[in-house]
């Protein structure tokens, strides 16, 4: 490096400027040319390698090596950056390696500029609900379900909406957030019609928002159009099971049993409604004895269910209480007034077992309790 | 009526132009922008291209080894050869252009620099785009300047503008563009360029804009501070940042210094050492060669492991500082930016560990880390934080961004009193001015200097009696008045030229409109000999802002003599 440099030429202000300007244009155009040539080519092997990449990238995601998929899609991501499929699936794959500080701040940077944004609002609501925001996390649902599906063909939008609303009342479920699920099924429903895997999806969930009866009439219009559709009649059968129709989920049960006569699950049901048709003491049409032959097993069994789990005194109390009633030799007439008092007992057992035992979950007992729930209704 | 053909006006118009510099200049500043904004875009992309083809994805690793090498020995051979003014980042040349060659580059050399720096940034050698960019720039402004007539002065005049418009299009940073020119280029941030060196950035800038589009160099999450504890680390971060520049700094002087010794025969195989050692690096950590874009925006979004960014940072400063000082041409702008993304990600990365819920991700740190080593290396603290900010468009930085870079700059100048590229023209043999320096003359003020026991001559005063006081106080000027309305002032040759010396008043001599040079007390020292010299006079009033006719001392050219060391104290009392 020469500090002092070349000997310096004196300016020459007779230049011939219009050609100089001439010439200044020429390499002005040139260059233009040049960078033009030179922009398209970089871009298109920029944009090139980034697919390349972001293909990767996807890949590695669905095969869950989601670290993998982040060093991909971050790249393709710093190469081509306004690429909107890009900046959310590398949000998806931070979210599934659990970077939920880098994929909060990259899908902000998304909604700051497309807040209306279908897929990123959905996104966004998967991270809310990883980070446990569960409010934030339902109100970008609600945003994905009313927003705007761009790079998604028209006809394909109702579809991811639908799928974001089933989402949405998967949570809404898990919370057992009834009143707001019973508000997103009704909304699901309108939308479901004609889907038959959704709508018995629909039909299940109104179970768990509380509403049986809704899911019944759902499962009806399935079997109505469908008179072979064994889930349905297997959901109704639930469904009645749900509202204490035994008579009626019995015979949703032997339907579906009929059209699937290998179906263990709906045997199990069977043999569950049959042990409960010999249990019930509520329907009208048995007589007096028969109906204090029923109050007194299920006295039995509910003092076997408190015995078999608590020793407390006031158990052994009501056990003992028990057992001097059942020991009592019946009179020849019996009257309903008898059984009712049987029941009355039962029913002090059977709180008592919950209030020391907790909530009954044998499979044997499900009878019995199920039973026991009608009668508390009753 | 005569109609002129479009030819006849466009001469007619440059011929005008010729006559007026003024307005060529800011023709020749929008000419400027376009040309060198559309030059360094071809150099970018074209330099990209290249090293894309030069590393394919998923290449061997033995390319990392041998490519630098090659590149080196290439860039080498051609700046031996043909382009000896070529070598080296390119701000200090432009520098001597300004200062020592009347704003002078050759065409040869801004085509060497376009040449030599694409084929050894291609080839991974670690040095920066930005440094030769400003020095193209430069060149091209300084070449047009040359044909288009204009003086020496309008030459000179013209290589900031030259400078602006490079590093707008080579950083997307119009703003910073300016400023670094003004700050680090001139040194003077009131430089009567601004103007022009605005004109040149933003049409550089709408060149690159219209070519690329609006993206900036790096993009970063949104950060922000996350609890006030943060300024403390950032503090410290200004302290690593600092004491990583002069580490850079004092290594690539040292070794500099170790290849100016050797024999200049071997001057074109000099460069090969950094291209071996940049490849032998790289061999181990692709991230070291070149200026490593990508990797800092990598950090940026706060993805990386400590280990691997404090190793880098500690590689990046020794590869930059050997490919630098064994002569490879390329800049040290872009190493700054990544050697400071690096250090920050491992500041943050121990904050973050530390204090996880206190402090912002590391890649927040990263980002104030690059403002840190800018500042803290390149010493130009203002830049760098406009810099930053315009590369990220994150205004949420910019406090913490000047809390460190002011520490940085700090340490960096209290640890290495040379800047850069001071240092580096001191090597060469040149003494560039220094902003210090610069500010040191410009810090004496007419008032630390004046004497303030002015007594000015009664305006009844015969012109004799004035004459006589006038050759005791050994001056040629005196004042005419009371201290709280200053008539004028009068000088020996016009009282030499009065008729009737003893019968006339001063008040008849002195002109009273109040027209007579004067300074102000809080003007600097070179604006008072500057007045002295426009008025032929070896001492002024000085008067006071509030009221022209108050004087509150008198300054006179002995008392300059004095200020800046010229003069003894007590020769300066003597009369003369």
């Amino acid at each position: 490096m020469s500090a002092a440099g070349p000997s310096i030429p004196t300016n020459s202000p007779g230049a011939p400027t219009l050609a100089l300007l001439i010439l200044v244009a020429i390499i002005t155009g040139s260059l233009w040319g040049l960078d033009l040539f030179l922009a398209r080519t970089d871009r298109e092997a920029v944009q090139n390698q980034a697919n390349g990449l972001y293909t990767q990238g996807v890949l590695l995601l669905k095969q869950g090596q989601p670290l993998q998929a982040v060093d991909r899609l971050r790249r393709a991501n710093s190469l081509v950056r306004d690429n909107r499929a890009f900046q959310l699936d590398y949000v998806a794959a931070l979210v599934a390696a659990r970077k939920f500080d880098e994929a909060d701040a990259s899908i902000k940077v998304v909604l700051e500029t497309e807040p209306n944004n279908g897929p990123a609002n959905l996104l966004s609501a998967r991270l809310m609900l990883q980070e446990g925001h569960l409010q934030d996390a339902e109100s970008h649902y609600h945003r994905a379900i009313y927003g705007a599906w761009p790079d998604t063909p028209p006809n394909q939008a109702p579809a991811h909406r639908l799928a974001v609303r089933l989402e949405l009342v998967d949570l809404l479920a898990a919370r057992a957030d009834k009143a707001e699920l019973l508000a997103e099924l009704l909304a699901l429903e309108s939308d479901a019609q004609g889907k038959t895997a959704t709508l018995k999806q629909i039909a299940d969930l109104y179970r768990v928002a509380g509403s049986p009866a809704r899911g019944a009439n759902v499962y009806r219009e399935l079997i109505q159009s469908n008179p072979d559709d064994i889930d349905a009649y297997a959901g109704l059968g639930g469904d009645e099971m749900a509202l204490g129709d035994y008579r009626s989920a019995l015979t949703a049960f032997l339907n579906a049993n009929r059209r699937s006569p290998g179906n263990r699950m709906i045997q199990r049901d069977i043999g569950l409604l049959n042990a409960m048709a010999i249990l019930d003491p509520t329907p009208r049409r048995i007589s007096s004895n028969e109906k204090f032959a029923r109050s007194n097993e299920i006295l039995k069994l509910t003092r076997d269910a408190l015995q078999a789990c608590s020793t407390t005194d006031e158990a052994k109390r009501l056990v003992e209480d028990c057992d001097k009633v059942l020991a009592k030799k019946a009179p020849p007439h019996v009257t309903n007034e008898l059984a009712e008092a049987r029941l009355a007992l039962a029913e002090q057992l059977w709180q008592a077992r919950i209030k020391t035992c907790g909530p009954s979950t044998s499979e044997p007992e499900h009878a019995l309790r199920l039973i026991m729930t009608k009668l508390a209704h009753s | 009526m005569e109609v002129s053909s479009p030819r006849s006006a466009i001469r007619r118009w440059t011929e005008q132009l010729k006559n007026r510099e003024d307005q060529l200049t800011v023709v020749l500043s929008l000419m400027i922008g376009v040309l060198v904004g559309l030059t360094v875009v071809a150099f970018i992309l074209l330099t990209g291209r290249l090293a894309a083809q030069m590393y394919p994805a998923g290449g061997a690793a033995w390319r990392r080894v041998v490519i630098p090498v090659i590149g080196a020995l290439i860039s080498g051979f051609l700046l031996f050869r043909y382009f000896p003014d070529a070598r080296g980042s390119g701000i200090p040349q432009t520098k001597f252009a300004i200062y020592i060659n009347d704003g002078y580059i050759s065409l040869k050399t801004v085509l060497g620099k376009f040449l030599c720096c694409s084929t050894s940034l291609a080839s991974g050698i670690a040095l920066g785009r930005e440094g030769p960019s400003v020095q193209i720039g430069a060149g091209i402004a300084s070449v047009l300047g040359r044909r288009f007539g204009l003086s020496k002065e309008g030459v000179k005049a013209l290589v900031p503008v030259g400078c602006s418009a490079a590093l707008a299009a080579a950083f997307n940073t119009p703003i910073a563009a300016v400023l670094f020119s003004l700050e680090e280029i001139l040194g003077n941030l009131h430089a009567p360029v601004l103007g022009t060196v605005v004109i040149s950035s933003a049409t550089s800038w709408i060149v690159l804009h219209l070519l690329l589009g609006d993206e900036p160099l790096f993009h970063v999450p949104a950060y922000r501070l996350v609890h006030p504890m943060e300024f403390g680390i950032y503090a410290v971060l200004g302290v690593v940042g600092g004491l990583g520049s002069v580490c850079f700094v004092k290594l690539l002087l040292k070794l500099r210094t170790l290849f100016m010794r050797l024999p200049k025969s071997t001057q074109w195989i000099q460069p090969v050492a950094g291209g071996l050692l940049v490849g032998l690096l790289g061999w181990f950590m692709p991230e070291v060669l070149g200026v490593g874009y990508d990797y800092v925006e990598q950090v940026l979004g706060g993805d990386f492991p400590l280990k691997t960014v404090a190793l880098l940072a500690a590689l990046k400063i020794v590869a930059t500082a050997t490919c630098y000082s064994s002569g490879n041409a390329g800049g040290i702008f872009g190493p700054a930016l990544f050697i400071g993304a690096m250090l920050g990600g491992a500041v943050g990365s121990v904050a973050h560990w530390m204090f996880p819920h206190q402090t912002a991700g590391p890649g927040a740190y990263a980002l104030i880390g690059m403002g840190t080593a800018f500042a803290g290396i390149v010493r130009t603290p203002l830049t760098s934080v406009i810099m930053i900010f315009e590369l990220t468009r994150d205004y949420s930085i910019i406090v913490p961004l000047m809390l460190s870079n002011l520490i940085s700059f700090f340490i960096s100048y209290r640890l290495q009193r040379e800047p850069i590229y001071e240092a580096l023209a001191l090597q060469e043999g040149v003494y560039l001015p220094t902003g210090e320096s610069r500010r040191e003359l410009e810090e004496i003020r007419v008032g630390d200097v004046m004497e303030s026991t002015a007594a000015p001559f009664p305006a009844d005063m015969d012109v004799t009696t004035a004459r006589a006081r006038l050759q005791e106080m050994g001056r040629n000027v005196g004042l005419v008045g009371e201290l709280n309305w200053l008539s004028g002032i009068v000088n020996a040759q016009q009282l030499d030229e009065v008729a009737n010396p003893s019968e006339t008043k001063l008040s008849q001599v002195v002109n009273h409109d109040g027209s007579f040079p004067y300074v102000h007390p809080d003007h600097p020292l070179s604006l008072a000999l500057e007045r002295m010299g426009a008025a032929a006079a070896d001492a002024l009033p000085v008067v006071s802002r509030a009221n022209r006719r108050r004087v509150q001392g008198v300054i006179t050219m002995a008392d300059i003599l004095v200020a800046y060391g010229v003069k003894q104290q007590e020769a300066a009392k003597k009369p003369t």
